[in-house]
């Protein structure tokens, strides 16, 4: 039994809940919401505050792609990005939200991505090839300070995610011959097998009470979310007997409590889906009669920015937890996605 | 002509089976070939009624339309023969109304039916009397500007529009195919020859999109070069057409990644285009829609400029390059296929030969691993990507299609206790009595089941099906505990009759441990976990392997 939060059809007129957020009620988001858009030609980092109000916050020339914001709030990772020739150059930038040049981490190199910051902000890791065709690599925003290369794996290890706590890093290797999910101390030391299985096992992330590790896999030959405990044990499906097609963008509500993932179906629509961590049915949030997906937590946990298709051009929604009140945020004819909470202080 | 009337009532009773579900396969096709007694123990585990609907149903979602009335309009009223404007359609997108992006510099994005391009759009628009906009995003605008251009070269070659073959040219120029080669190609191997055969779509809802009927006809325009066809350098399936846009690698340097692209148009522009040495870009191969050619353009050992995340070390006075002055950029291997990255399915004939390509490659440079982090989209490159692959290309199908391609005789069978991981045309589990789930943790897979030791049989079965007899390697992994029993009897059922191997679960877990090796006949055999065991304590059931 699917527990299907707004019976089948979200939005518009037929929502749970009364229509689009009234202003009120969005200007009281604490947070305005960071993403990616294309209406400048190349890609740009912009915010828009719940209200509306839209903020270019990077340039070109480059392709700037939204990385996670720095826990004190003031600054995003952005990984710039151009092709030259044939060839590839990514760069980490630590960028002001308030505004001001951006502090480049390294030199351009063909893989520099998938960063994530330590609680305290003092050190971040990402996937690096400069000693490696990827390596896990340890890093601090500040000019000038080597990277430390945290694994030396020859087939790599790939997104790694800083523990809540701060003390470990899950990622993944594949020096099995196929990716594995595996934890070390946040030096590299003592790491840990996670995973064991010959198909795989991609995109680790933490709880936020570092209580759980939320994966991919396509053990089942097909995309689901799994969910396992930091020492390997407890792992099950998210989604338990109400698999809805191919499971990604999983992310974990603030308080921990719930999941927000996207499911999506062979024909490319998807739906996204809300569900509690400790078991239970999931409840779809939008009606699977377009592309939703990309779902990004409000810093309360009360609302939910997404990403929709539903107008015809890609752009930016908000949505309460329960999946009422579905609002468009961004109306550029060019494509707006990839959305990321700031707390407003 | 018979064949598109086949496609036809083939497509009808597949659409059929879709609406329904999995069902036994139609009794046709099993007159042809005559059904194994047991599973087929395919080299690619696919085949099923299932998988031949939801083949046909990836098909149909690329023509979600009926265009029949839309391309007769168009074609009567710019006086252009329906079949050819149908026929190029098919050459250029499979009837797909697609919006193109632009993969290679210099060659702009194609939109719509007819996949027109740059000026095309423009002048097409203004001769139809349409906005470009129109063109690029409306199914009958896009036909209509394109009939339009088509009739407006025709008037100036002042050709019989009567006589179909004698379009062949104009239909060339439509085209923004240059290389002479590649044009006779396009014109009597795509254009002409689904002109011939004719071909047939239909809407998910089971409609006929676009039907055409083959006739005969005879492009006028110069063959291709009947030259024999050389077998590309490092595959021996593909044709050898060298393109002079590439490069050496730096010494030393190893392939570590395959990078898939999409040509964003169709197959002989693609190649014409790319070995074109004013493009000045490049790929190793082109695949085309169907799967039924490759072309191989850059020796593997050469770096082709296609973007691939490759690296020069020598570009910024090596002062970019690794530590320790050690070169370690990865390289790549270039993939184009004939098509789109927005087509809503790609054919399955081109991710078969597309992945036998890649197992070929993965064989000769080992570096690149068998998974989604070495063989990538172009648009894997980058952090975060909404529109290329294409997000229609089946990801998780094609890498298990070049492990399965490149799995040998010898490839180990693993059986989960958790039927969902098995493949259950190769493995199997059953249990009899009670057996509990656990999932402390060092388990294969998802987790083991468990039972009390008992004077009971009740044992856990693992399945596997060999596709011919043979000596085989029996393994077992358990999670090792105080509780575990000391001498849990697997029972290996082989050729020879039943032997009891009896295991120490209280230690060596998180491993694979042999059992040992023995002689097993084709078809299902099984191994077995009993409870009979000293009481008092659990035995597990987690996993086999077979090798």
């Amino acid at each position: 039994m699917l527990g299907v939060g707004c019976a089948g059809r979200c939005g518009g007129k037929e929502a749970s809940g009364a229509g689009p957020l009234s202003r009120e009620e969005a200007r009281a988001i604490p947070g305005v919401v960071v993403f990616l858009s294309e209406r400048a030609g190349q890609k740009d980092v912009w915010t828009v505050s719940p209200d509306g109000t839209e903020t270019q916050v990077t340039r070109g020339p480059e392709d700037d792609y939204p990385g996670p914001v720095s826990p004190d709030g003031k600054s995003l990772l952005v990984v710039a990005v151009r092709e030259e020739r044939g060839l590839s150059f990514q760069q980490l930038r630590v960028q002001p939200l308030a505004g001001g040049d951006a502090l480049p981490l390294h030199a351009p190199r063909a893989r520099s991505r998938n960063a994530s910051w330590a609680p305290d902000g003092s050190w971040l890791v990402a996937e690096s090839d400069a000693q490696g065709f990827s390596d896990v690599v340890r890093l601090e925003p500040k000019p000038g300070v080597a990277e430390v290369r945290l694994t030396q794996v020859p087939q790599g290890c790939f997104e790694p995610a800083v523990s809540p706590d701060g003390r470990e890093v899950a990622y993944v290797c594949s020096r099995e011959g196929d990716p594995e999910v595996y934890v070390a101390k946040a030096d590299g030391s003592e790491e840990r097998r996670i995973t064991t299985f010959h198909r795989e096992d991609r995109s680790p992330q933490w709880s936020p009470d570092g209580r759980w590790l939320l994966f991919v896999s396509d053990r089942e030959d097909r995309e689901r979310l799994f969910l396992v405990r930091p020492d390997g044990s407890d792992l099950r499906a998210v989604s338990a007997q109400a698999f809805a097609g191919d499971e990604r963008e999983g992310t974990f509500s603030p308080d921990g409590q719930r999941l927000a993932y996207v499911s999506r179906a062979p024909d490319g629509r998807s739906r996204i889906w809300s569900v509690p961590v400790e078991g239970g049915a999931p409840a779809a949030l939008t009606d699977g009669a377009h592309r939703d997906d990309m779902p990004a937590w409000s810093p309360d946990g009360k609302y939910l920015a997404f990403v929709s298709e539903r107008a015809g051009n890609v752009d930016l929604y908000l949505m309460r937890a329960d999946g009422s009140g579905q609002t468009r945020l961004t109306t550029a004819e060019a494509p707006d996605w990839l959305p990321r909470w700031v707390a407003r202080r | 002509m018979h064949v598109f009337r086949k496609t036809l009532a083939a497509t009808a009773a597949a659409l059929a089976l879709t609406a329904c579900g999995p069902q036994p396969q139609p009794e046709a096709p099993a007159q042809e070939t005559p059904a194994p007694e047991s599973p087929t123990p395919a080299e690619n585990p696919s085949g099923s009624a299932d998988d031949a609907a939801r083949e046909v149903a990836d098909v149909a979602r690329r023509t979600p339309y009926e265009l029949d009335a839309l391309f007769a309009q168009a074609a009567k009223e710019f006086d252009v023969p329906v079949s050819l404007l149908k026929a190029y359609s098919y050459a250029q997108t499979r009837w797909e109304h697609i919006q193109g992006a632009e993969e290679f510099e210099g060659r702009p994005a194609a939109f719509g039916l007819l996949a027109l391009r740059g000026e095309q759009v423009t002048e097409g628009a203004a001769l139809a009397g349409v906005s470009v906009d129109a063109v690029r995003g409306d199914p009958l605008a896009n036909l209509r500007a394109g009939a339009a251009l088509l009739s407006k070269y025709a008037a100036e070659s002042s050709l019989d529009r009567a006589d179909l073959g004698a379009w062949a040219p104009v239909v060339a120029r439509l085209s923004d195919v240059t290389d002479p080669g590649a044009q006779a190609q396009f014109i009597h191997g795509e254009v002409y020859r689904v002109l011939r055969e004719g071909a047939g779509a239909f809407t998910p809802d089971g409609k006929v999109a676009v039907s055409l009927e083959g006739a005969e006809v005879e492009a006028q325009f110069a063959l291709p070069r009947v030259s024999a066809m050389a077998a590309g350098p490092d595959y021996a399936a593909s044709i050898w057409r060298p393109s002079p846009n590439y490069n050496a690698r730096p010494s030393g340097t190893a392939v570590s990644l395959i990078v898939i692209h999409t040509c964003e148009g169709a197959y002989s522009g693609c190649w014409g285009w790319l070995t074109n040495s004013a493009a000045g870009v490049s790929a190793h191969y082109v695949v085309n829609e169907s799967g039924s050619e490759i072309s191989q353009l850059v020796r593997e050992s050469g770096r082709a400029w296609h973007v691939g995340a490759s690296y020069d070390c020598g570009l910024n006075g090596s002062t970019q390059c690794g530590l320790q002055g050690v070169s370690v950029n990865h390289f790549s291997v270039g993939i184009e296929h004939a098509g789109y990255a927005s087509q809503a399915s790609f054919p399955a004939g081109q991710i078969d030969a597309s992945a036998k390509l890649s197992c070929d490659i993965t064989k000769t440079h080992t570096a690149v691993t068998r998974d989604s982090y070495h063989i990538v989209a172009h648009g894997r490159l980058q952090p975060a990507s909404r529109t290329d692959p294409g997000p229609n290309w089946p990801w998780s199908s094609y890498i298990s299609k070049i492990k399965s391609f490149c799995g040998t005789p010898t490839t180990a069978i693993v059986v989960d206790s958790h039927q969902a991981n098995n493949d259950a045309s190769k493995a199997q589990v059953e249990m009899a009595g009670s057996w509990a789930q656990g999932t402390s943790a060092g388990y294969y897979g998802s987790g083991y089941y468990y039972a009390s030791t008992e004077a009971v049989s009740a044992p856990f079965t693992f399945k596997f099906y060999l596709p011919s007899a043979g000596s085989k390697t029996i393994s077992a992994w358990w999670v090792a505990g105080t509780n575990r029993s000391a001498a849990a009897p697997f029972i290996v059922n082989h050729a020879g009759g039943s032997t009891t191997v009896k295991v120490d679960q209280q230690v060596n877990g998180g491993r694979w441990n042999t059992l040992g090796t023995f002689s097993f006949d084709a078809g299902w055999n099984t191994v077995q976990l009993s409870r009979w065991a000293t009481e008092g304590f659990v035995v597990m059931a987690d996993a086999i392997k077979v090798e």
